[in-house]
């Protein structure tokens, strides 16, 4: 038998549904691994429906302005091999040629720019998708799929022409894998990325198989091997990696996500102060507080360390972990520009504390250090919710005395304002005092919006049009609200309603001409607004 | 929908937004999937679908005859081509990723996963061209005809893509000791 003809019956009967048993012996084989495919193959993914209402309302709205340009886009962008889509070599090929065609004719300027890469200290070295080089010291461009790589002692921020901005810790290296308007995606390679993600776009960054995406935050990413460390300094974020479902992860909390099993699992705490790369953190707050960004804990989060805010690498940098000692108990504050390391200095013999701030739950964290308190006997945590506290009045507990000391504050609440400090004692008296730390404890993450999906069928029939719908979500409809349209589904009129509490209805529109074409939607009303629509249903 | 009710809308769709929209509402979902399968990332997915019915919009009066589905899988596939031209192979999906991050679901708990994954990621190994005409017809549910007016070929030519990827898919199934297949499967 040829094989055109056995190709013929096995997708006829694979398209039929013929079991293996059922098939022609040489086409049985077949059949079963299209079994296996079809069951092995995730189930098609649905659009969010928002989305897809979203953009058929934009594409009703321009319909005639993009009717107008009549471009035959299908028949000038598909490949001109007659091999089409089966030759996705071919096309890489020609797509390379095209390239090199363009540089030719158009000049060497690529694509535009989709970003102003600023090199802080030192220089970056920024790698195009065909490998071409550049070194950049002071500002330089970055295009889509760019690879920006910071040297040694060098930190680097790309500002998106849509306002996102990621900053680039030293020695860390990361790729513009795509730009839009209204989106930025990264791709983390190595090291430490800092994300201000400007509002109402979407913005994600990828290490691995690990995305994290936010809309209107500031998130740290740190790569970890094969997983990542993601704080979250202000807003929400979601984690997801293929087969999980995201994670939210709330201001003030560690995503931290590590390989496991062939897969990864993720741990949600509150951002653990000795995990904190300080140098790092007042770096990227003192340029938001510059440039007047909202910086949640970041702000609480770090006091000025003694080594500054020079990256690692810089010549003469501390490796230790920073903390802001100040012995005669002024409050840290935060310079607003990067400054240069400085060293605070203890007069030897003299009794001193600091104190910083871990996370901000509530709970809230805090852990000090003290210096020369070996006449301590013992230690009061003090607080207070406005100036700043002190011995007896503001103390909440007392601890045994040691060189160091952590504690754990579970009686604050949301939205709180609190000043934080520790006393060492000896025989009643004040030793000295660490300085204070002013916390605000972030309300709660605001409950997800309800959503809705709803399905509508339409059934013109000699008495009118009937409309059936069913919805799915999470959303409490108080009132349908049917709407009609008499000129296209983009002239929508408020017509009926019916009343809510179940999860869908019907209704029978009588006043229909056969002659003209209706159209007709249901809005889910829920707290006195429309929060959603389902697809819309003609009678023609 | 009927193939008459499809050319009768798309017609109607040349004048009338509301045909448009009626097409879109039956058809979206479906792009939307197709272009899931083959990129990794559902923020990608939504600007490629959305530039499909951009596109499609700005030259459906050109459009004269042939499935508008088809046509539509045309663009799409042309979207998903751009895509890779500008990002390279490497960052477009493997199947088997892109289904489980947007399903959802955590496949671990199936007792078949271990089976799944293997099934798909000898998918993955197979050419490109074999890949394509599997997905195409079988996940996508692409006719033949469909397939054809897609990727500018021909059905008889489809039918062949079609049969012989699954054959090369069935051998690898069967070394890999997934599947094993008669030797009358085998043709002379």
């Amino acid at each position: 038998m040829s094989e055109k003809r056995n190709a013929k019956i096995f997708i006829e009967a694979a398209d039929a549904g013929v079991q293996p048993s059922q098939a022609a012996p040489q086409i049985a084989g077949l059949i079963e691994a299209v079994g296996l495919l079809k069951q092995a193959a995730p189930a098609p993914v649905k659009p969010d429906p928002a989305f897809a209402a979203s953009l058929k309302t934009n594409l009703i709205a321009r319909y005639d302005e993009l009717t107008a340009a009549d471009e035959a886009v299908a028949t000038t962008k598909a490949p001109s091999s007659r091999r089409g889509w089966f030759a996705l070599t071919a096309a890489a090929a020609a797509a390379a040629i095209i390239v090199a065609l363009v540089v030719v004719f158009v000049g060497p300027s690529g694509p535009p720019p989709v970003a102003t890469l600023k090199v802080f200290v030192g220089k970056a070295t920024v790698v195009e998708e065909g490998g071409a080089r550049h070194q950049v010291t002071g500002t330089g461009q970055v295009r889509e799929h760019d690879t920006v790589a910071m040297a040694g002692g060098s930190r680097g921020q790309l500002t998106f022409k849509n306002r996102n901005i990621t900053r680039l810790e030293a020695g860390s290296s990361a790729r513009v894998g795509y730009y839009a308007y209204n989106a930025v995606a990264m791709e983390l390679v190595s090291g430490k990325a800092y994300n201000r993600v400007a509002q109402g776009t979407r913005y994600s960054i990828a290490h691995g198989k690990v995305t994290v995406s936010a809309v209107g935050t500031a998130f740290d990413v740190e790569a970890a091997g094969k997983g990542l460390n993601s704080p979250v300094f202000e807003g929400t974020v979601s984690v997801v990696w293929p087969g999980a479902e995201p994670t939210v992860v709330p201001q003030g909390f560690t995503a931290s996500v590590t390989p496991n099993d062939g897969g990864f699992s993720i741990k949600v705490s509150p951002i653990d102060i000795a995990t904190l790369d300080f140098s790092w953190l007042a770096f990227n707050r003192d340029l938001d507080r510059k440039a007047r960004f909202p910086l949640g804990v970041l702000d609480l989060l770090a006091p000025t360390p003694p080594g500054g805010t020079q990256p690692p690498g810089t010549p003469g940098q501390p490796t230790t972990t920073p903390t802001g000692s100040n012995s005669a108990g002024k409050t840290s504050t935060s310079p607003t520009t990067p400054t240069t390391p400085t060293t605070p200095t203890t007069p030897q013999g003299q009794s001193s504390a600091s104190l910083s701030l871990g996370a901000v739950g509530p709970p809230v964290y805090i852990k000090w250090q003290g210096s020369n308190v070996q006449a301590a006997d013992s230690v009061a945590v003090l607080r207070s919710a406005g100036g700043t506290p002190t011995y007896p009045a503001n103390s909440i507990t007392q601890a045994a005395p040691s060189a160091s000391g952590s504690y754990r504050d579970p009686n604050v609440q949301p939205g709180g304002h609190y000043t934080y400090a520790v006393a060492y004692l000896a025989g009643g008296k004040v030793l000295t005092v660490s300085n204070p730390v002013a916390v605000t404890v972030p309300a709660p993450a605001p409950p997800p919006p309800p959503t809705i999906n709803i399905s509508l069928d339409g059934n013109a029939a000699s008495d009118g049009m009937h409309l059936k719908w069913g919805s799915s979500g999470t959303a409490t409809v108080d009132k349908w609200a049917i709407q009609r349209s008499d000129g296209g589904p983009g002239s929508w009129y408020d017509y009926d309603s019916v009343g809510g509490g179940s999860a869908g209805g019907s209704y029978l529109d009588p006043k229909v001409d056969p002659k003209f074409t209706y159209y007709w939607r249901v809005g889910a009303a829920s707290g006195g607004r429309i929060i959603g629509y389902s697809n819309a249903v003609t009678n023609h | 929908m009927e193939p008459e009710e499809e050319a009768r809308l798309t017609e109607q769709a040349k004048t009338d937004p509301g045909a448009f929209g009626a097409l879109y509402d039956e058809y979206m979902p479906s792009v939307y999937a197709f272009i899931m399968r083959r990129v990794s990332n559902r923020e990608l997915a939504e600007d490629l679908t959305s530039q499909v019915f951009e596109k499609a919009l700005k030259s459906i009066k050109s459009l004269k005859g042939g499935s508008f589905r088809g046509w539509l899988f045309k663009i799409a596939g042309n979207a998903v081509i751009d895509q890779y031209r500008s990002k390279g192979r490497q960052q477009t999906s493997s199947l088997a990723e892109a289904g489980e991050v947007t399903n959802g679901k955590t496949s671990h708990a199936v007792d078949e996963v271990d089976n799944r994954i293997a099934v798909m990621s000898l998918l993955d190994k197979l050419p490109e061209g074999h890949r394509t005409a599997l997905v195409m017809h079988f996940l996508d549910g692409m006719t033949v005809d469909e397939m054809a007016q897609a990727t500018d070929s021909t059905p008889n030519a489809c039918y062949m893509k079609v049969y012989r990827a699954t054959k090369a898919f069935a051998e690898l199934l069967e070394q890999h000791g997934i599947k094993r297949i008669d030797d009358y499967v085998r043709e002379a």
